[in-house]
């Protein structure tokens, strides 16, 4: 599913956020992206995303070498990625409901099939009947769950997950964990980065560790 | 195509509704811009009536003095071979009398007490096109070289004069209204980029979960068409006030004077480009406020 061969990324000369990282993730795997903080995770996540573009290396995802989309071709990708953030990034001003079906209403889906399609997604996050809610009237565990639904109206085939339980307090986070690992049983490739150590042991997951731009550990 | 246009009018209405105040003021400035080209166009058009109708009447009348058929044929002579001579007719001092008495009848008694008839013998000559001052001040010397002209008239000065009062009308309110269409567009791009960077966030996340490009710029392409449909719809009701609030006041004075009938407001074909032409400066605008990705 995952590609990333000798990949490195400058912001200055001289200074490596990433340098030769290589790594692979197959179909249907689960991934915990860890390393302390300004280890380059967030970087790694931004140049899957095409929100960056590498200083070298090559990013291959299903099949497709990022550095060689055009600039359509990485919004149709990116359509096919479920993103999830920290800070959850929904639109307040609009309900659940909106922020989920958003983009698939602009991209022509119809509105019969994108409603039942959000609703069953807001069911399968635990959150059925609050698709009229705003965002700002759920707790963090609940908004970051409507982000989840947000990224899976799409039935994407990779989730790709910055710190989601940075906000959460270990409760909520392990609820956030155990929704991705269901995603993931359904055939779904997750990778979450995350320095929470304890819930990397927790769910047993694969590892990449990443220190100073360099894939130091892979478990 | 429709959800994106739709998403963009409701997210631009919101946003209009929002920043109420600049957006006024933007539909102020295009409202000027457009009144002040719509103005220039409209002068224009009926000055233009009025410099046809001078053109389409005699420019020079020559009156002669009371004399023979040879002074006659020799001014006749001149007449036909000036090259600045496009027709000419003689109007003879019974038919000239006969024209006063038409065209004036209030002051008809006045030349029905006198025993001769005090109207002299006339030609009225029309010009050819792009005759110069020069040619006419030529053919006026050769004219008096016969001895036979008592006066000349020349129509042709005013006419002279209304086109370069027109030709400097145009070129100054041209130059005034393109300046307020630049002030207009700096102003207009400036509001929608302010737009534009309250909602970077929420634009940014969007452009990264995959939005099109034409999805984050369509509202703001939207909203500056908006300010600008309601800038030139209201710069052409005023428009459509001002003339006729003095076309009641001078209108038809200057349409009886010059023979054009009553002024006219711009063809609706010319108001259609106007607020076409509007549109698509809030357009651009628009495009150019939302350009750079988020």
């Amino acid at each position: 599913m995952i590609e990333v061969h000798s990949l490195s990324k400058s912001y200055r000369p001289g200074v490596h956020a990433l340098a030769d990282v290589s790594f692979t993730v197959d179909k249907g795997e689960f991934v915990f992206l860890t390393g302390p903080s300004g280890a380059g995770k967030s970087t790694l996540l931004r140049l899957l995303l095409r929100a960056d573009r590498p200083t070298g290396g090559d990013i291959i995802v299903n099949g497709r070498n990022l550095a060689r989309m055009s600039a359509s071709q990485v919004q149709a990708f990116r359509r096919t990625v479920g993103t999830v953030f920290q800070d959850f990034k929904l639109i307040p001003r609009k309900t659940v409901y909106d922020n989920i079906a958003l983009l698939p209403r602009l991209m022509g889906e119809a509105e019969s099939l994108l409603r039942r399609r959000a609703l069953q997604v807001l069911a399968e996050v635990g959150l059925a009947g609050r698709q009229d809610d705003l965002p700002l009237t759920l707790s963090g565990g609940e908004q970051q769950r409507v982000a989840i639904a947000r990224a899976l109206v799409y039935d994407p085939a990779l989730i790709l997950a910055d710190e989601p339980t940075g906000n959460l307090d270990p409760v909520l986070s392990l609820e956030v964990m155990s929704l991705f690992r269901a995603i993931n049983a359904r055939g779904t490739t997750v990778l979450v980065a995350t320095h929470d150590r304890a819930l990397i042991r927790h769910l047993g997951k694969r590892v990449i560790t990443l220190e100073h731009g360099h894939v130091t550990e892979t478990i | 195509m429709i959800a994106l246009l739709r998403y963009s009018i409701g997210e631009a209405s919101l946003s209009l509704a929002r920043g109420w105040r600049s957006s006024v003021l933007a539909m102020a400035i295009i409202a000027a811009a457009v009144f002040i080209a719509g103005a220039v166009l409209l002068v224009s058009i009926n000055v233009d009536r009025i410099l046809e109708r001078l053109a389409a009447t005699a420019e020079l009348t020559i009156y002669l003095k009371s004399g023979t058929d040879e002074q006659r044929t020799a001014v006749a002579g001149v007449l036909s071979s000036h090259r600045s001579v496009s027709s000419s007719n003689f109007v003879g001092a019974d038919a000239a009398l006969a024209r006063f008495r038409r065209e004036l009848p209030e002051l008809a008694a006045l030349v029905g007490t006198l025993e001769e008839n005090p109207l002299p013998s006339a030609f009225d000559v029309r010009l050819r096109d792009g005759a110069t001052d020069a040619d006419t001040r030529s053919l006026v010397q050769a004219l008096q070289a016969t001895g036979a002209v008592e006066d000349v008239r020349y129509d042709r000065r005013i006419f002279d004069r209304l086109s370069d009062g027109l030709r400097i009308l145009r070129q100054g309110g041209f130059i005034l209204a393109a300046v307020i269409v630049l002030a207009a567009i700096v102003t207009i791009t400036s509001v929608l980029r302010l737009a534009y960077l309250t909602r970077r966030d929420e634009t940014a996340v969007l452009f990264l979960l995959g939005m099109p490009p034409s999805a984050i710029r369509g509202p703001f392409v939207v909203e500056g068409m908006l300010q600008t449909l309601a800038g030139a719809l209201a710069a052409v009701l005023l428009l459509w006030a001002a003339f006729g609030a003095v076309n009641a006041q001078i209108g038809p004075e200057v349409g009886q004077a010059f023979g054009t009938g009553a002024a006219v407001f711009l063809p609706r074909a010319m108001v259609v480009i106007l607020v076409v032409a509007s549109v698509l400066v809030g357009a651009l605008a628009g495009l150019v406020a939302a350009w750079k990705e988020p």
